[in-house]
Protein backbone atom coordinates (compact mmCIF):
# COMPACT_ATOMS: atom_id res chain seq x y z
CA UNK A 1 0.00 0.00 0.00
CA UNK A 2 1.28 3.50 -0.89
CA UNK A 3 2.20 5.67 2.09
CA UNK A 4 0.68 8.95 0.86
CA UNK A 5 1.93 11.09 3.68
CA UNK A 6 5.53 9.93 3.21
CA UNK A 7 5.24 10.39 -0.58
CA UNK A 8 3.89 13.93 -0.08
CA UNK A 9 6.68 14.81 2.34
CA UNK A 10 9.32 13.62 -0.14
CA UNK A 11 7.61 15.41 -3.00
CA UNK A 12 7.56 18.80 -1.23
CA UNK A 13 11.09 18.32 0.06
CA UNK A 14 12.25 17.76 -3.54
CA UNK A 15 10.35 20.87 -4.70
CA UNK A 16 12.15 22.91 -2.01
CA UNK A 17 15.50 21.49 -3.15
CA UNK A 18 14.75 22.46 -6.78
CA UNK A 19 13.75 25.97 -5.69
CA UNK A 20 16.99 26.34 -3.73
CA UNK A 21 18.97 25.16 -6.79
CA UNK A 22 17.22 27.77 -8.97
CA UNK A 23 17.93 30.47 -6.36
CA UNK A 24 21.61 29.54 -6.29
CA UNK A 25 21.90 29.50 -10.11
CA UNK A 26 20.11 32.86 -10.38
CA UNK A 27 22.30 34.43 -7.72
CA UNK A 28 25.38 33.09 -9.48
CA UNK A 29 24.21 34.67 -12.75
CA UNK A 30 23.60 38.07 -11.09
CA UNK A 31 27.02 37.90 -9.46
CA UNK A 32 28.70 37.11 -12.80
CA UNK A 33 26.93 40.04 -14.49
CA UNK A 34 28.00 42.48 -11.76
CA UNK A 35 31.58 41.15 -11.67
CA UNK A 36 31.88 41.50 -15.42
CA UNK A 37 30.48 45.04 -15.34
CA UNK A 38 32.74 46.17 -12.49
CA UNK A 39 35.90 44.50 -13.79
CA UNK A 40 35.61 45.80 -17.34
CA UNK A 41 33.84 49.06 -16.49
CA UNK A 42 30.97 48.64 -18.94
CA UNK A 43 27.21 48.14 -18.66
CA UNK A 44 25.50 44.89 -19.62
CA UNK A 45 22.07 46.14 -20.70
CA UNK A 46 18.71 44.52 -20.06
CA UNK A 47 17.36 42.76 -23.13
CA UNK A 48 14.52 40.59 -24.27
CA UNK A 49 14.24 38.05 -27.08
CA UNK A 50 10.95 37.11 -28.68
CA UNK A 51 10.84 34.68 -31.55
CA UNK A 52 8.41 32.97 -33.84
CA UNK A 53 9.01 30.59 -36.72
CA UNK A 54 9.83 33.53 -39.07
CA UNK A 55 11.96 35.89 -37.04
CA UNK A 56 13.73 36.98 -33.88
CA UNK A 57 12.62 40.25 -32.31
CA UNK A 58 15.27 41.44 -29.89
CA UNK A 59 14.91 44.55 -27.79
CA UNK A 60 17.76 46.04 -25.77
CA UNK A 61 17.43 48.83 -23.21
CA UNK A 62 20.29 51.27 -23.84
CA UNK A 63 19.26 54.72 -22.58
CA UNK A 64 21.65 57.63 -23.07
CA UNK A 65 23.14 56.56 -26.39
CA UNK A 66 23.14 58.59 -29.61
CA UNK A 67 21.61 56.55 -32.42
CA UNK A 68 24.61 57.36 -34.64
CA UNK A 69 27.04 55.91 -32.07
CA UNK A 70 25.41 52.49 -31.79
CA UNK A 71 27.60 49.79 -33.26
CA UNK A 72 25.52 46.73 -34.11
CA UNK A 73 27.09 43.77 -35.87
CA UNK A 74 26.25 40.24 -36.85
CA UNK A 75 29.10 37.74 -36.60
CA UNK A 76 27.81 34.41 -37.90
CA UNK A 77 25.19 33.47 -35.33
CA UNK A 78 26.09 36.19 -32.85
CA UNK A 79 24.58 39.66 -32.50
CA UNK A 80 27.08 42.10 -31.02
CA UNK A 81 26.22 45.53 -29.64
CA UNK A 82 28.45 48.33 -28.44
CA UNK A 83 27.53 51.92 -27.70
CA UNK A 84 28.90 54.71 -25.55
CA UNK A 85 26.59 55.66 -22.68
CA UNK A 86 26.41 59.44 -22.24
CA UNK A 87 24.91 59.26 -18.77
CA UNK A 88 27.24 60.27 -15.95
CA UNK A 89 26.45 57.83 -13.16
CA UNK A 90 27.12 58.95 -9.57
CA UNK A 91 29.42 55.93 -9.18
CA UNK A 92 31.46 57.17 -12.16
CA UNK A 93 31.39 53.63 -13.55
CA UNK A 94 30.10 52.28 -16.84
CA UNK A 95 30.60 54.54 -19.83
CA UNK A 96 29.78 52.00 -22.52
CA UNK A 97 27.15 49.31 -23.23
CA UNK A 98 28.33 45.91 -24.40
CA UNK A 99 26.27 42.85 -25.20
CA UNK A 100 26.62 39.68 -27.27
CA UNK A 101 23.62 37.47 -27.98
CA UNK A 102 23.95 34.04 -29.55
CA UNK A 103 21.16 33.10 -31.92
CA UNK A 104 20.34 29.43 -31.97
CA UNK A 105 18.84 29.20 -35.48
CA UNK A 106 20.33 30.15 -38.88
CA UNK A 107 19.41 33.67 -39.97
CA UNK A 108 19.29 35.85 -43.09
CA UNK A 109 22.09 38.40 -42.41
CA UNK A 110 20.75 40.68 -45.18
CA UNK A 111 17.30 40.85 -43.65
CA UNK A 112 17.90 42.66 -40.38
CA UNK A 113 16.00 45.81 -39.40
CA UNK A 114 16.68 47.96 -36.35
CA UNK A 115 15.09 51.05 -34.79
CA UNK A 116 15.98 53.08 -31.69
CA UNK A 117 13.27 54.86 -29.75
CA UNK A 118 13.16 56.24 -26.20
CA UNK A 119 16.32 54.40 -25.22
CA UNK A 120 15.18 51.02 -26.52
CA UNK A 121 16.81 49.39 -29.54
CA UNK A 122 14.55 46.93 -31.36
CA UNK A 123 16.04 44.55 -33.90
CA UNK A 124 14.14 42.11 -36.06
CA UNK A 125 16.15 39.37 -37.74
CA UNK A 126 14.62 37.03 -40.27
CA UNK A 127 15.35 33.33 -39.80
CA UNK A 128 16.52 31.29 -42.79
CA UNK A 129 13.40 29.83 -44.35
CA UNK A 130 13.33 26.07 -44.23
CA UNK A 131 12.12 24.21 -47.25
CA UNK A 132 8.45 23.44 -46.88
CA UNK A 133 6.42 20.67 -48.52
CA UNK A 134 2.66 20.59 -48.58
CA UNK A 135 1.12 17.41 -47.20
CA UNK A 136 -2.00 16.16 -48.83
CA UNK A 137 -4.77 15.25 -46.40
CA UNK A 138 -6.62 12.08 -47.34
CA UNK B 1 0.36 32.55 12.02
CA UNK B 2 0.82 35.51 9.63
CA UNK B 3 1.32 37.83 12.58
CA UNK B 4 4.29 35.71 13.66
CA UNK B 5 5.88 35.95 10.23
CA UNK B 6 5.36 39.66 9.61
CA UNK B 7 6.54 42.42 11.89
CA UNK B 8 5.23 45.92 11.07
CA UNK B 9 7.16 48.45 13.13
CA UNK B 10 5.84 52.03 12.88
CA UNK B 11 4.60 55.03 14.78
CA UNK B 12 1.55 55.98 12.70
CA UNK B 13 -1.27 57.11 14.99
CA UNK B 14 -4.69 55.48 14.59
CA UNK B 15 -6.61 57.47 11.99
CA UNK B 16 -3.38 59.22 10.96
CA UNK B 17 -3.76 58.24 7.30
CA UNK B 18 -6.75 57.57 5.06
CA UNK B 19 -4.91 56.00 2.12
CA UNK B 20 -2.01 53.56 1.83
CA UNK B 21 -0.06 53.71 -1.44
CA UNK B 22 1.88 50.55 -2.23
CA UNK B 23 4.74 50.61 -4.75
CA UNK B 24 6.61 47.33 -4.64
CA UNK B 25 8.85 46.39 -7.61
CA UNK B 26 6.84 44.84 -10.42
CA UNK B 27 6.30 45.23 -14.20
CA UNK B 28 8.43 48.17 -15.50
CA UNK B 29 9.10 49.17 -11.87
CA UNK B 30 6.13 51.53 -12.34
CA UNK B 31 4.98 51.22 -8.72
CA UNK B 32 8.47 51.63 -7.28
CA UNK B 33 9.35 54.67 -9.41
CA UNK B 34 5.96 56.40 -8.99
CA UNK B 35 5.66 55.92 -5.24
CA UNK B 36 9.33 56.79 -4.59
CA UNK B 37 8.84 60.00 -6.59
CA UNK B 38 5.63 60.85 -4.69
CA UNK B 39 7.45 60.27 -1.38
CA UNK B 40 10.15 62.72 -2.45
CA UNK B 41 7.87 65.37 -3.95
CA UNK B 42 5.32 65.29 -1.11
CA UNK B 43 8.21 65.32 1.41
CA UNK B 44 6.83 62.29 3.21
CA UNK B 45 8.53 61.22 6.42
CA UNK B 46 9.90 57.74 7.04
CA UNK B 47 7.85 56.35 9.93
CA UNK B 48 8.59 52.64 10.03
CA UNK B 49 9.38 49.38 8.28
CA UNK B 50 8.24 45.81 7.71
CA UNK B 51 10.44 42.90 8.70
CA UNK B 52 10.08 39.16 8.33
CA UNK B 53 12.14 36.02 8.73
CA UNK B 54 11.20 35.33 5.08
CA UNK B 55 13.18 38.38 3.93
CA UNK B 56 16.90 38.10 3.19
CA UNK B 57 19.15 39.61 5.88
CA UNK B 58 19.65 42.82 3.92
CA UNK B 59 19.79 46.52 4.79
CA UNK B 60 20.30 49.64 2.68
CA UNK B 61 22.96 52.15 3.63
CA UNK B 62 22.22 55.78 2.71
CA UNK B 63 24.46 58.60 3.98
CA UNK B 64 26.01 56.13 6.43
CA UNK B 65 22.53 55.44 7.82
CA UNK B 66 21.18 51.88 8.10
CA UNK B 67 17.73 51.52 6.57
CA UNK B 68 15.31 48.64 6.16
CA UNK B 69 14.36 47.32 2.74
CA UNK B 70 10.56 47.61 3.12
CA UNK B 71 9.86 51.11 4.43
CA UNK B 72 6.76 53.02 5.42
CA UNK B 73 6.32 56.78 4.89
CA UNK B 74 3.63 59.25 5.93
CA UNK B 75 2.39 62.77 5.30
CA UNK B 76 -1.08 64.23 5.92
CA UNK B 77 -3.68 61.61 4.97
CA UNK B 78 -1.35 59.43 2.86
CA UNK B 79 0.92 56.59 3.94
CA UNK B 80 3.25 54.96 1.41
CA UNK B 81 5.05 51.66 1.30
CA UNK B 82 8.04 50.78 -0.89
CA UNK B 83 10.47 47.88 -1.07
CA UNK B 84 14.04 47.82 -2.38
CA UNK B 85 13.64 44.18 -3.46
CA UNK B 86 10.89 42.23 -5.19
CA UNK B 87 8.67 40.55 -2.60
CA UNK B 88 9.80 36.90 -2.17
CA UNK B 89 7.13 34.40 -3.15
CA UNK B 90 6.62 32.81 0.30
CA UNK B 91 6.01 36.28 1.75
CA UNK B 92 3.23 37.29 -0.65
CA UNK B 93 0.24 35.72 1.09
CA UNK B 94 1.19 36.43 4.71
CA UNK B 95 2.21 40.01 3.86
CA UNK B 96 -1.03 40.70 1.96
CA UNK B 97 -3.03 39.35 4.88
CA UNK B 98 -1.09 41.23 7.56
CA UNK B 99 -1.17 44.48 5.63
CA UNK B 100 -4.98 44.48 5.42
CA UNK B 101 -5.14 43.65 9.18
CA UNK B 102 -2.75 46.50 9.88
CA UNK B 103 -4.73 48.97 7.71
CA UNK B 104 -7.95 48.05 9.49
CA UNK B 105 -6.24 48.48 12.86
CA UNK B 106 -4.93 51.92 11.85
CA UNK B 107 -8.30 52.94 10.38
CA UNK B 108 -6.81 53.34 6.90
CA UNK B 109 -9.77 53.32 4.50
CA UNK B 110 -8.18 52.56 1.14
CA UNK B 111 -5.16 50.74 -0.25
CA UNK B 112 -4.01 51.85 -3.71
CA UNK B 113 -1.50 49.49 -5.25
CA UNK B 114 0.54 50.89 -8.12
CA UNK B 115 1.91 48.75 -10.93
CA UNK B 116 2.52 48.30 -14.62
CA UNK B 117 0.76 46.07 -17.09
CA UNK B 118 3.03 44.57 -19.74
CA UNK B 119 2.40 46.07 -23.18
CA UNK B 120 4.33 44.30 -25.97
CA UNK B 121 3.89 47.33 -28.27
CA UNK B 122 5.01 49.84 -25.64
CA UNK B 123 7.63 51.24 -28.03
CA UNK B 124 4.85 52.51 -30.30
CA UNK B 125 2.85 54.12 -27.48
CA UNK B 126 3.78 57.71 -26.62
CA UNK B 127 1.27 58.20 -23.81
CA UNK B 128 0.65 54.99 -21.89
CA UNK B 129 -2.87 54.38 -20.59
CA UNK B 130 -3.61 53.93 -16.90
CA UNK B 131 -6.26 51.37 -16.01
CA UNK B 132 -8.00 50.59 -12.71
CA UNK B 133 -9.44 47.57 -10.97
CA UNK B 134 -10.78 47.50 -7.42
CA UNK B 135 -12.01 45.04 -4.83
CA UNK B 136 -15.59 46.33 -5.17
CA UNK B 137 -17.67 48.05 -7.83
CA UNK B 138 -18.42 51.28 -5.93
CA UNK B 139 -14.75 51.95 -5.27
CA UNK B 140 -13.87 51.17 -8.90
CA UNK B 141 -16.60 53.51 -10.18
CA UNK B 142 -15.38 56.26 -7.85
CA UNK B 143 -11.75 55.91 -9.02
CA UNK B 144 -12.42 55.72 -12.76
CA UNK B 145 -14.77 58.73 -12.52
CA UNK B 146 -12.44 60.82 -10.34
CA UNK B 147 -9.27 60.13 -12.34
CA UNK B 148 -10.93 59.78 -15.73
CA UNK B 149 -9.40 56.41 -16.58
CA UNK B 150 -10.70 53.14 -17.97
CA UNK B 151 -11.50 49.99 -16.07
CA UNK B 152 -9.31 46.93 -16.42
CA UNK B 153 -12.16 44.73 -17.55
CA UNK B 154 -10.66 41.37 -18.40
CA UNK B 155 -7.44 39.48 -17.84
CA UNK B 156 -5.29 37.83 -15.21
CA UNK B 157 -3.34 39.47 -12.40
CA UNK B 158 -0.65 37.73 -10.37
CA UNK B 159 1.67 38.47 -7.47
CA UNK B 160 1.42 40.62 -4.38
CA UNK B 161 -1.01 43.08 -5.99
CA UNK B 162 -3.38 40.25 -6.92
CA UNK B 163 -3.18 38.96 -3.35
CA UNK B 164 -4.07 42.40 -1.95
CA UNK B 165 -7.02 42.68 -4.31
CA UNK B 166 -8.24 39.20 -3.37
CA UNK B 167 -7.96 39.93 0.36
CA UNK B 168 -9.76 43.26 -0.09
CA UNK B 169 -12.64 41.59 -1.92
CA UNK B 170 -12.83 38.81 0.67
CA UNK B 171 -12.81 41.15 3.66
CA UNK B 172 -14.91 43.94 2.17
CA UNK B 173 -12.02 46.41 2.28
CA UNK B 174 -11.31 49.04 -0.40
CA UNK B 175 -8.28 47.91 -2.39
CA UNK B 176 -7.54 49.27 -5.86
CA UNK B 177 -4.88 48.47 -8.37
CA UNK B 178 -3.80 51.15 -10.85
CA UNK B 179 -1.92 49.79 -13.86
CA UNK B 180 0.02 51.79 -16.43
CA UNK B 181 0.93 50.24 -19.79
CA UNK B 182 4.65 49.57 -19.49
CA UNK B 183 7.68 47.72 -20.79
CA UNK B 184 7.70 44.27 -19.20
CA UNK B 185 11.47 43.96 -18.83
CA UNK B 186 12.73 47.52 -18.52
CA UNK B 187 12.28 50.28 -15.96
CA UNK B 188 9.62 52.58 -17.43
CA UNK B 189 9.76 56.15 -16.03
CA UNK B 190 7.42 57.30 -18.85
CA UNK B 191 4.71 54.95 -17.61
CA UNK B 192 5.45 56.04 -14.02
CA UNK B 193 4.97 59.69 -15.04
CA UNK B 194 1.50 58.92 -16.44
CA UNK B 195 0.70 57.07 -13.23
CA UNK B 196 1.74 60.09 -11.13
CA UNK B 197 -0.50 62.36 -13.22
CA UNK B 198 -3.40 60.00 -12.44
CA UNK B 199 -2.54 60.01 -8.73
CA UNK B 200 -2.36 63.83 -8.80
CA UNK B 201 -5.99 63.88 -9.95
CA UNK B 202 -6.99 61.33 -7.32
CA UNK B 203 -5.34 63.23 -4.46
CA UNK B 204 -6.14 66.72 -5.79
CA UNK B 205 -2.46 67.61 -5.58
CA UNK B 206 -0.40 69.01 -8.40
CA UNK B 207 2.77 66.99 -8.87
CA UNK B 208 5.18 68.09 -11.59
CA UNK B 209 6.60 65.11 -13.49
CA UNK B 210 9.10 67.14 -15.55
CA UNK B 211 12.07 66.33 -13.26
CA UNK B 212 11.18 62.63 -13.45
CA UNK B 213 11.09 62.68 -17.25
CA UNK B 214 14.33 64.66 -17.38
CA UNK B 215 16.12 62.06 -15.25
CA UNK B 216 14.43 59.09 -16.98
CA UNK B 217 17.58 57.85 -18.73
CA UNK B 218 19.66 58.00 -15.56
CA UNK B 219 16.91 56.20 -13.60
CA UNK B 220 16.75 53.44 -16.20
CA UNK B 221 20.47 52.75 -15.93
CA UNK B 222 20.52 52.96 -12.15
CA UNK B 223 17.55 50.67 -11.73
CA UNK B 224 18.67 47.92 -14.09
CA UNK B 225 19.86 45.65 -11.26
CA UNK B 226 16.55 45.92 -9.41
CA UNK B 227 14.73 45.31 -12.72
CA UNK B 228 16.87 42.22 -13.37
CA UNK B 229 15.95 40.76 -9.98
CA UNK B 230 12.32 41.77 -10.41
CA UNK B 231 12.17 40.08 -13.82
CA UNK B 232 13.43 36.87 -12.25
CA UNK B 233 10.71 37.11 -9.61
CA UNK B 234 8.04 37.89 -12.20
CA UNK B 235 8.89 34.75 -14.16
CA UNK B 236 8.25 32.66 -11.05
CA UNK B 237 4.97 34.48 -10.48
CA UNK B 238 3.79 33.43 -13.96
CA UNK B 239 3.55 37.16 -14.73
CA UNK B 240 3.31 36.48 -18.47
CA UNK B 241 -0.14 35.09 -17.63
CA UNK B 242 -1.21 38.74 -17.41
CA UNK B 243 -0.83 38.98 -21.18
CA UNK B 244 -3.29 36.11 -21.71
CA UNK B 245 -7.01 36.47 -22.14
CA UNK B 246 -9.13 34.33 -19.83
CA UNK B 247 -11.51 31.86 -21.44
CA UNK B 248 -15.13 33.04 -21.68
CA UNK B 249 -17.05 31.98 -18.61
CA UNK B 250 -20.66 30.92 -18.79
Amino acid sequence: MVNLSLWRKRFFSRIREIEEEIDRATEELFREIKEEELRRNYIIPLYNIRENEREYIISIDIPGVNKEDINLELQKDKLILEGPCNIKLPSGRGNCYKLAIELTEPIEPEKVRARYKNGVLEISILKKAEERRKIRIE
Amino acid sequence: MDQDLINIVEDLPKGGARILLEGFPDVGLVGFISVSYMIEKLEMKEIGYIDSELLPPLVVINDSKVRNIIRLYHKDDIAALISEIPIPLPLIRPLGNSLIDWCKGKEIKEVISISGIAEPNRLDIDVPKVLAIASNKDFLDYLTHKIGIEKFDEGYLTGFKAELLKEGAKRNFNVALLLAQAHFNYPDPGAAAQMILSLSKLFDRKIDVTPLLKSAEMLKVQMRDLMRRTNENLIRLQKSKEMEVPPVYV
